[in-house]
């Protein structure tokens, strides 16, 4: 597998995680639950069933 | 250097570079207002937890052609050509979000209750994650 591609899916999780991580950190609780039931909504509509296979080609 | 290579190695410079603001934020100063993670509330773990999840389905489905319409429901827009390496992490992406997500609720179902959530539902879910950044 190339290792480029992995590294750039790393990178883009630990970006993708450090952005999460600020959307709650020093918040109040409620601004916290504020974010908390609007990831919890688009969770509810993630099911990861519906995801595409992408078995390789 | 190859000028192709360029914006990976941007990025993941500044991946280390995140990364490493969160590990060093147990550090800082508690008047900054910046938790660490294993310090968060099991509410804000939750949320943080949801946002991970919900950023990497959303990734998944933009690059096999989704996006979100209005109402915030997914659309096939397209059909992206995918090399087989691709195929092959987003197939294992897609295994790691359904492992994910029964696991969320299981903790998002404690918070709902009130309930401090076990350590060991956290743990697996926080394994998944580092999981995913090793893809």
């Amino acid at each position: 597998m190339d290792a480029s591609l992995l590294l750039l899916e790393g990178a883009k999780l630990a970006i993708q995680s450090y952005f999460n991580y600020m959307r709650v950190a020093g918040k109040t609780p409620e601004e916290v639950d504020a974010v908390y039931q609007q990831e919890k909504a688009q969770f509810e509509k993630n099911n990861p069933d519906e995801l595409e296979d992408t078995p390789p080609a | 250097m190859h000028k192709k290579h360029m914006p990976i190695i941007i990025m993941v410079l500044l991946a280390f570079l995140f990364a490493g603001l969160v590990g060093c934020q147990g550090m800082l100063p508690a008047a900054s207002g910046v938790k660490d993670i294993s310090q968060m509330t099991p509410k804000e773990k939750s949320t943080w937890m949801l946002g991970v999840y919900n950023s990497q389905y959303a990734d998944h489905r933009a690059q096999t052609g989704w996006q979100l319409d209005t109402n915030g429901n997914w659309v096939k827009v397209s059909n992206p050509e995918l090399s087989n390496d691709k195929r092959e992490i987003l197939q294992q992406k897609k295994d790691l979000l359904k492992r994910m997500y029964p696991l969320i609720k299981i903790y998002d179902g404690y918070i709902e209750k009130g309930v401090v959530p076990s350590r060991d539902t956290e743990q697996q879910i926080i394994d998944i994650i580092n999981r995913l950044e090793s893809l």
